[in-house]
């Protein structure tokens, strides 16, 4: 079968990171980063150490005792990427962000101007990429080839070999070289096919055009059949420079203009929870979605994103956030408020009914509770939704904050639980576990009392002058039975806005327990143990 | 009409009958110790549960702990009042509520928008509803939150926090009322160590419950202290 003619005519250019999740937060220095437990990106330090992609944490860190181990930050690491699409952009008027550290970009046209690929990779890799990426950052890994797929394995070679790999436009056989467990490794095959096929001896691209469309559809269903167009060059994914006449998209327009970010999250949340539920995504899911803002001094931001295994709602606003988080923080990128989002479904796939995973993943259940938390947002206002994020401190209230969900809660499961776990275990000082379950807004003054009437002072060295026996509260009067304390704490005291306070544990004859915090000689309730 | 008239909105829509309500009933998990007080063994999917006195918030807390760690996603209304207290999210996570299933809303009773509109909209999305000092209720927001409750077979679970200085009004309205009473303390004494549980006496009353049953229960870990019934014998 001969390929289209509109996939050889497509030249596409990977730029690949394989480890900008580690280097982009380490640098130079030895630091290893991992998702549930296996190695996905190292600093070159690490590497050299014996530390390698898919690595048990175990053995990782066994091979490198020294290194680092930040936990995953995904939207530090799409910040720090900002620089680099937006050079990239500068080049090239087509790019589509796969994912922080990797971009694709269509590399036809530049070619033509600047006198072939060769000319736009070393004018990339000498010229642009050194002046905006971060020192201790590996450099890039380039492939160029006719579709996604061929693109991303190119740079895969170009990774193992240390120099950019080209596909040769128009030659079938380094297409049909092209090794299944290849495809594996840039997502475009999942692993089960894969081993099925190679077990059967189907190893290679070129073995799987061998057999024709209909073995591949009748025997492997609709996976098959992708996996044939692959093979003949016919990949249907194309990058955000194709925008269809016919694409369907919402756009948002704010008077007043906004000059918070937060709302501007929060219309395209709801804009885009609208456009995938429209009749057009019907049997579809969105891979590709162009994202533009415009403010009220004619100013743009425009940006393609990709994946290749779709975006929902909360991807896609994931997106929108980092986009925007990127634009605002870039100096002198935008004076005035934003007037405009809209965003533009590019490409889609055939919904095929990705199954739930066993065992974590993102399920219906949590894509209907973003949802509802976006209706609930319209309600009653973005800010008034929240969700819990770790911060970290010694003080009841203080270890936990409540973020506006619109724009912390994430696509990735996993970097939800990220957000809300402690790192770095209990801090000195803290009081430990249990916590108290209610923390009044504002501390709530009492007076704690000896038995004789006398204030209960805490000393310099953190001793009582008399025994607690009563708290009094709006004129009611509370009688301590039992008490532990004081725990003094001393809070920046190389600073001037140091605290140094108490905190005291007591339990009340009607069973109520609280917290209480002397500061500057004012009892207060910080926290109750309801 | 106060918080009063809430609950027994809500406690309407409770095992309104549905064609799957034929074969079994639903039950909601929650600790064995707590499921020991309902004669199903625990709550039935569309309950009202209420959760009062001065561990309310503890209990309230490991009541909820076992559905949204097996996935369901928990929304708490919280009331702004001028007594007004935030949940901690750290006792929720000490409790074994999973926090990155957890959404807050913050509601303004003089704002608006209902509470119970809240209600109904987090029954979209979330099976849990925490809902904290709740206010007053109209009749056309009663009826669609009956409709909704029964349909997506959730739980709302109303916390009446014990706050110094405020009397606690029953709630007898709810499928059921657990009201507790702190019998003890763990690990603190006069001047010496820190609290580290609470042995609380959990009373349960309701149209759905079993008339007078108490269990003792230990908190924030909820495990049992056993469970004990009224002599009914003449």
């Amino acid at each position: 079968m001969t390929p289209p003619a509109t996939s050889l005519s497509c030249r596409l250019l990977t730029v690949w990171f394989p480890d900008w999740a580690a280097e982009c937060l380490a640098g130079n220095d030895p630091a290893i980063v991992f998702h549930r437990d296996r190695v996905i990106a190292a600093t070159a330090p690490a590497r050299a150490a014996g530390v390698v992609v898919g690595q048990r944490r175990r053995m990782a860190t066994a091979r490198c005792p020294s290194a680092l181990t930040p936990s995953r930050d995904i939207d530090t690491e799409h910040r720090c990427f900002a620089a680099v699409i937006d050079a990239l952009c500068d080049l090239v008027p087509g790019v589509d962000v796969i994912d922080a550290g990797h971009v694709v970009l269509d590399v036809k046209g530049p070619a033509q101007y600047f006198g072939g690929e060769a000319r736009v990779i070393t004018r990339l890799v000498e010229q642009v990429l050194p002046g905006v990426v971060p020192a201790g950052v590996s450099p890039p890994a380039v492939g160029v080839g006719t579709s996604l797929a061929t693109s991303a394995v190119a740079a895969l070679r170009s990774h193992r070999a240390g120099h950019p790999v080209v596909e040769p436009p128009g030659d079938t056989r380094w297409r049909d070289g092209v090794q299944l467990i290849e495809l594996v490794a840039t997502g475009d095959v999942d692993a089960d096919t894969a081993d099925v096929l190679s077990r059967v001896g189907v190893r290679a691209l070129g073995d799987v055009s061998a057999l024709g469309a209909a073995a591949m559809s009748d025997r492997f269903g609709h996976i098959g059949a992708c996996l044939y167009r692959l093979s003949v060059g016919d990949d249907p994914r194309r990058p955000v420079i194709h925008v269809p006449a016919d694409a369907p998209a919402v756009h948002r327009s704010f008077e007043p203009p906004l000059a918070d970010t937060t709302p501007v999250i929060f219309a395209a949340r709801e804009a885009v929870i609208d456009l995938l539920a429209s009749p057009a995504m019907h049997g579809r899911i969105c891979t590709g979605a162009l994202i533009e803002f415009g403010t009220e001094h004619a100013e743009s931001n425009r940006r393609g994103w990709f994946r290749n295994e779709g975006l929902t709602s909360t991807a896609l606003v994931d997106r929108v956030r980092w986009q925007l988080d990127a634009w605002v923080r870039r100096p002198g990128a935008i004076t005035a408020a934003i007037t405009t989002v809209s965003v533009i479904i590019t490409d889609t796939a055939d919904d095929v009914g990705a199954s739930q995973r066993l065992w974590g993943g993102r399920g219906t259940t949590d894509d209907a509770a973003q949802r509802a938390a976006a209706r609930l947002g319209a309600l009653v206002g973005p800010d008034r939704v929240t969700v819990p994020e770790w911060c970290g401190g010694r003080l009841t209230g203080q270890r936990f904050a409540w973020v506006p969900a619109a724009a912390a809660m994430h696509a990735d499961p996993d970097l939800d639980r990220a957000r809300v776990t402690p790192g770095g275990g209990l801090w000195p000082g803290a009081v430990v576990r249990p916590a108290p379950n209610s923390v009044p807004v504002h501390p709530v003054a009492v007076e704690v009392c000896g038995a004789d009437g006398t204030p209960v002072i805490v000393g310099g060295r953190g001793d009582l002058n008399t025994t607690p026996a009563t708290v009094r509260l709006a004129g009611s009067e509370h009688v301590v039975v039992w008490w532990a304390g004081p725990w003094p704490v001393t809070e920046r005291w190389w600073e001037p806005r140091r605290r140094r306070l108490a905190r005291l544990q007591v339990v009340f004859d009607d069973g109520t327990a609280h917290l209480l915090a002397v500061e500057r000689r004012r009892w207060s309730i910080v926290g109750s143990y309801a | 009409m106060g918080s009063d008239a809430v609950l027994a909105a809500l406690a309407g829509t409770a095992g309104v009958g549905r064609a799957g309500d034929l074969v079994a009933p639903e039950i909601v998990r929650v600790p064995s110790s707590v499921g020991a007080l309902f004669p199903h063994g625990g709550p039935l999917a569309g309950s009202v549960l209420a959760c009062e006195g001065p561990a309310a918030w503890s209990l309230a807390a490991a009541v909820v702990a076992p559905s949204v760690a097996a996935g369901t996603w928990m929304l708490i209304i919280d009331v702004a009042t001028a007594h007004a207290c935030t949940v901690e999210p750290e006792a929720l996570s000490e409790a074994g509520v999973p926090l990155e299933r957890v959404v807050r809303v913050t509601a303004d009773t003089a704002g608006s928008v209902h509470v119970i509109d809240l209600v109904i909209a987090g029954l979209e999305g979330f099976g849990v509803v925490l809902l904290v000092d709740p206010g007053s209720l109209t009749g056309a927001a009663e009826r669609r939150l009956r409709r909704r409750l029964v349909d997506r077979g959730a739980m709302v679970v109303v916390v009446r926090p014990h706050q110094l200085g405020r009397r606690v009004t029953r709630g007898a309205a709810a499928d059921a009322v657990m009201s507790t009473s702190v019998i003890g303390v763990d690990g603190i004494g006069e001047g010496w160590g820190r609290l580290m549980s609470r042995r609380v006496m959990v009373s349960a009353s309701g149209r759905r419950m079993h008339g007078g049953r108490h269990v003792e229960i230990s908190l924030p870990d909820g495990s049992t202290g056993g469970v004990s019934a009224p002599d009914t014998r003449p």
